[in-house]
């Protein structure tokens, strides 16, 4: 004999062989014993819930001829002649197929003849949602006033698009969907009657995946075990329920959770090697992660088998993150329609989901570099900063109107900390304009050069001065006229400014620092660090290094001395980028706080000469006019 | 008039002409079989006609009544469909010889029961034809018949066979069958041969074998949404959609009961009772006060987001090709993390 699907040879015989649909059974058993049975029945319910079943059992209960407590024996000529449909008595028909008004017509005229072999006539209608309006009507006359010894069954999946007169014309049956619980009874009362070996674990996987469908889960049941003879393996279990595929899609979207897209590639082209289907492939790609963003709310309703890579991921993925993959995997399944390349959406949409998580770590990163650049830096902080400074100006105003009863040890203190609020500030914001470290422009970089200083090596600059400006640009060279070398080593250069204003602008300009570096590297065959320093720093380093190697002070001991770097203008500068408002109180804070310094200058220009240095460097700035020298 | 009696009467001792006005179907259906039964199959066959006024012209059905009975002592002839007795011309497709009938109804033929159903709510009482029916002939309205005739029909149908039913089973199976009789009757029936061998129906019971409607199970779906049971509505979403329910019909519904509710959490301070704010809001009293219960659990902050929410979904399932299933699950998760 030919091999027999599984429901098929264990399609129930007797009510109590039907799983989960106690309510039914109950009522139809109670209704043969008591005769009161209806002349028509709807049936409705998910597919595999047992319709055709019952109304198989139903038919031969109401035929049979030794009913027991109503249940059909199965043993009588009725029975067995239903069993193997040769029964006339019994009609099934597919209303899927026999849908039109004429099927229906010619089942009211026959309907009139009374039943030759068994007690009724059973019309056993499926699919009927499938009829046309036509044949519902047709029917419906038949339903009002049908001849005794008559039963209808109808059987629907869809009850809803039965007309509400045929439903209220019947009495009507839900099926319920099959517990997983008694799906899984019946799977073992089956392996048990075949004496077949069977792994718990397994059932549980096609219990899972039938969901609800007694015939689904022995379908899937029949495919395992088609694997292996006498055995139910969980791995053959595992591979008929597309776990193999879900172990793919988890690697998959673990690669997209860590952002590795080389990985994700792969992975998808294995997926679509195997032969999967483009847009299957997305639809389990959300259906995966629906079901990590249900484990945590809903475990019972989870589709997907829960192994422990399942858990982790579940606990891993952000809600955000989820909704994200489901919204590009859906707008890639939209795409999809209108294209026959649909290997390139996918690869597009995987690399898209690696670098979901990135461009958000991206933006972070951008974000924090951001709020440290001064460019960007947000109202606020400008203004603490200035205030800040504004409040160390008033400090040491405070601190020098007690000068003269300290005596004249305090001068140098306050130069230093006069130097030192000047250049603070400011200087800090100029290395973070530059981001390139073309240019120096400390005394430590000057004092290396000179101790490493050549009377060959500036020569050679010397040489190439002329050269090098012809191969500037005209803005460039003109900023460099007036600047000279002045020391030169073998890896480095000082560059000395005549204005403290072009000096400022060249050290701004990285365009016109690379260009001198680069043509300095073409014209002398070697890379220099450049250092740029006005003609008052290159006096005083030059001093310093002068009475240092004089006073025969090592090397590498030597102490540059802070330059006084006078480079309050290049805040504003730097700020035009922000807000022009911000200019003017910034100008108008660095106006005050010049007023400060001013004040501390001239109390101290009495008795000390140099700090009138300030002074005038503060009107090389400001402008002679801006600036009001108090002496009091 | 009492039913039972109504039934006894026609059976017995009838009058020529009775006009049965009601609007649940079951009083004609059992009115129908309970004289048929008093027939024998050949004078079934005889002298037993019913005729469908929107296709048969009165003038044979009015010839039927005035012949003479065969073989037996009566005739009977239903009319179904007076729609001439109403304001509503939609139904005319052939016209009725309207004035021999009232010659009938003033002198009408003794052996011949005539009965007019009525299956409409109101009638147009300013015909002469209604007018003539009011006074001459017995005129049963059953249209407005209280809901504890209703209940005591349920109860009475069940004494027959030694089964009672307790209170709460009675409520819910009303409820189920939204009160309509036939339905009912019809579920009374199955609950009856399953409660077989018992002596009392449960509401455990009538929750088991009774179908729920949509709007039943809608109903089900909104509690568990607002409740925020997220396995409860997601399974019974799934279930409804494995029955085939249209994903946008069960929306639309969600957000009319939601829409409901938000309107009667709002409203319900400014009317003095709820029938009241039912008739302003033209729905069901029944509907008002399910969603008054409602609406006094949950803050109108909670309401308003879920409306929100399934307002969503209804615009994705419009624009968008979405899954249905999973727009509906999204929601649900997303509401719960609230």
């Amino acid at each position: 004999m030919a091999y027999q699907a599984l429901y098929r040879v264990w399609r129930p015989q007797f009510f109590k062989d039907m799983v989960g649909q106690e309510v039914v059974t109950q009522t139809l058993k109670n209704a043969i014993i008591t005769k009161q049975t209806s002349h028509a029945y709807l049936f409705s319910g998910p597919r595999g819930t047992g319709k055709t079943s019952v109304a198989k059992i139903f038919a031969k209960a109401l035929n049979c001829l030794d009913l027991k407590d109503g249940e059909p024996c199965n043993e009588c000529i009725n029975c067995q002649a239903i069993n193997t449909g040769t029964l006339n008595d019994v009609i099934e028909i597919d209303a899927a197929s026999n849908n039109g008004v004429e099927e229906i017509r010619d089942i009211r005229d026959k309907v009139k003849y009374a039943p030759t072999q068994g007690k009724f006539k059973v019309y056993i209608i499926d699919e009927v949602h499938m009829l046309s309006t036509g044949a519902f009507n047709a029917l419906l006359k038949t339903l009002e006033e049908p001849p005794t010894q008559v039963v209808f069954i109808l059987a629907t999946t869809e009850p809803q698009k039965i007309p509400a007169t045929i439903i209220s014309r019947t009495q009507r049956f839900d099926f319920k969907r099959i517990k997983q619980t008694a799906s899984l009874a019946r799977m073992e009362y089956i392996l048990t009657e075949k004496q077949i070996a069977y792994d718990q674990q397994a059932l549980q996987i096609i219990a899972t995946a039938a969901e609800g469908g007694m015939r689904d889960a022995l379908s899937i049941l029949d495919q395992a075990l088609s694997f292996a003879d006498n055995k139910l393996t969980l791995d053959n279990a595992l591979m008929v329920t597309g776990a193999v595929t879900q172990d793919l899609l988890s690697l998959y979207v673990q690669a997209v959770l860590e952002s590795d897209t080389v990985k994700g590639l792969e992975l998808l082209q294995q997926l679509l090697d195997e032969g999967k289907d483009a847009n299957r492939f997305i639809e389990d790609l959300i259906g995966y992660v629906r079901d990590l963003l249900l484990a945590n709310e809903a475990p019972k309703l989870v589709n997907a088998i829960r192994n422990n890579d399942f858990k982790t991921q579940a606990q891993t993925i952000s809600l955000q993150q989820a909704y994200t993959i489901i919204e590009e995997s859906n707008n890639v399944q939209q795409q999809l329609r209108y294209t026959t390349h649909a290997d390139v959406y996918l690869e597009v949409l995987t690399v898209k989901l690696c670098n979901l998580s990135d461009q958000k770590v991206d933006d972070t990163h951008t974000k924090q570099e951001l709020a440290f650049s001064a460019e960007n830096l947000p109202k606020k902080t400008i203004l603490k900063q200035l205030e800040k400074s504004r409040k160390d100006a008033s400090s040491i105003t405070t601190f020098n109107a007690k000068i003269p009863v300290q005596g004249t040890d305090t001068k140098i203190a306050t130069k230093g900390e006069i130097n030192k609020v000047v250049d603070d500030e400011p200087t800090k914001l100029i290395t973070k304009v530059q981001k390139s470290n073309l240019v120096k422009m400390d005394g430590q970089a000057v004092f290396l050069t000179l101790q490493k200083a050549t009377k060959g090596a500036l020569t050679a600059f010397n040489d190439a001065y002329i050269d090098l400006l012809n191969m500037l640009t005209v803005v460039q060279s003109a900023k460099l006229s007036q600047a000279k070398f002045v020391a030169a080593s073998d890896q480095s250069v000082v560059l000395v400014f005549k204005q403290p204003y072009i000096h400022h602008l060249a050290i701004q300009d990285i365009e016109l620092q690379t260009s001198i570096k680069d043509s300095l590297e073409k014209l002398l065959g070697n890379e220099y660090q450049l250092i740029f320093i006005t003609e008052d720093q290159w006096q005083q380093v030059r001093k310093s290094y002068v009475t240092q190697l004089k006073a025969k002070i090592q090397p590498d001991e030597m102490q540059a001395p802070i330059l006084a770097q006078i480079e309050l203008e290049t805040k504003p500068q730097a700020l035009t980028v922000t807000d022009e408002t911000e200019i003017e109180n910034e100008q108008d804070a660095i106006n005050s706080n010049l007023n400060n310094k001013q004040e501390v200058a001239s109390l101290n220009e009495a008795k000390n000469a140099k700090m009138t240095d300030i002074v005038n460097e503060a009107q090389t700035m400001f402008g002679v006019e801006n600036i009001e020298i108090r002496k009091d | 008039m009492n039913f039972e009696d109504l039934k006894n009467k026609l059976i017995d001792k009838p009058q020529p002409i009775y006009v049965i006005q009601a609007t649940q179907s079951y009083f004609f259906n059992e009115l129908r079989e309970t004289i048929k039964k008093s027939m024998s199959i050949e004078e079934q066959a005889m002298n037993f006609a019913m005729y469908d006024l929107i296709e048969t012209p009165l003038a044979i059905a009015l010839d039927d009544a005035t012949s003479v009975p065969f073989f037996g002592d009566k005739r009977v002839v239903i009319l179904d469909n007076p729609f001439f007795l109403t304001n509503d011309n939609k139904l005319q497709k052939i016209t009725h010889d309207i004035e021999s009938f009232e010659k009938y109804i003033i002198d009408p033929q003794t052996t011949t029961l005539l009965i007019v159903f009525v299956p409409y709510e109101k009638i147009d009482k300013r015909k002469k034809i209604v007018k003539l029916l009011q006074n001459k002939t017995q005129f049963i309205d059953l249209v407005n018949i209280s809901g504890q005739t209703i209940t005591q029909i349920v109860r009475d149908s069940l004494t027959n066979f030694k089964l009672s039913i307790d209170n709460n089973a009675l409520d819910l199976l009303i409820q189920r069958t939204n009160g309509d009789l036939s339905n009912m009757m019809q579920e009374v029936s199955k609950l009856r041969v399953y409660c077989y061998g018992k002596t009392k129906i449960t509401s455990h019971d009538v929750d088991k074998v009774v179908t729920k409607s949509l709007s039943e199970n809608v109903f089900d779906l909104v509690n568990a949404v607002l409740a925020n049971k997220i396995t409860d509505a997601i399974s019974l979403y799934r279930d409804l959609r494995a029955n085939g329910e249209e994903p946008l019909k069960m929306n639309a519904l969600l957000l009319s009961q939601f829409r409901l509710i938000l309107q009667v959490k709002g409203l319900i301070t400014k009317v003095r009772s709820e029938k009241e704010l039912a008739t302003k809001l033209k729905v069901h009293p029944y509907r008002v006060k399910l969603a008054n219960k409602i609406a006094q659990k949950f803050k109108f902050k909670d309401l308003i987001a879920v409306y929100l929410g399934v307002l969503n979904i209804e615009l994705q399932l419009k624009s968008t090709q979405r899954n249905p299933d999973l727009l509906f699950e999204l929601f649900m998760v997303e509401y719960q993390k609230k």
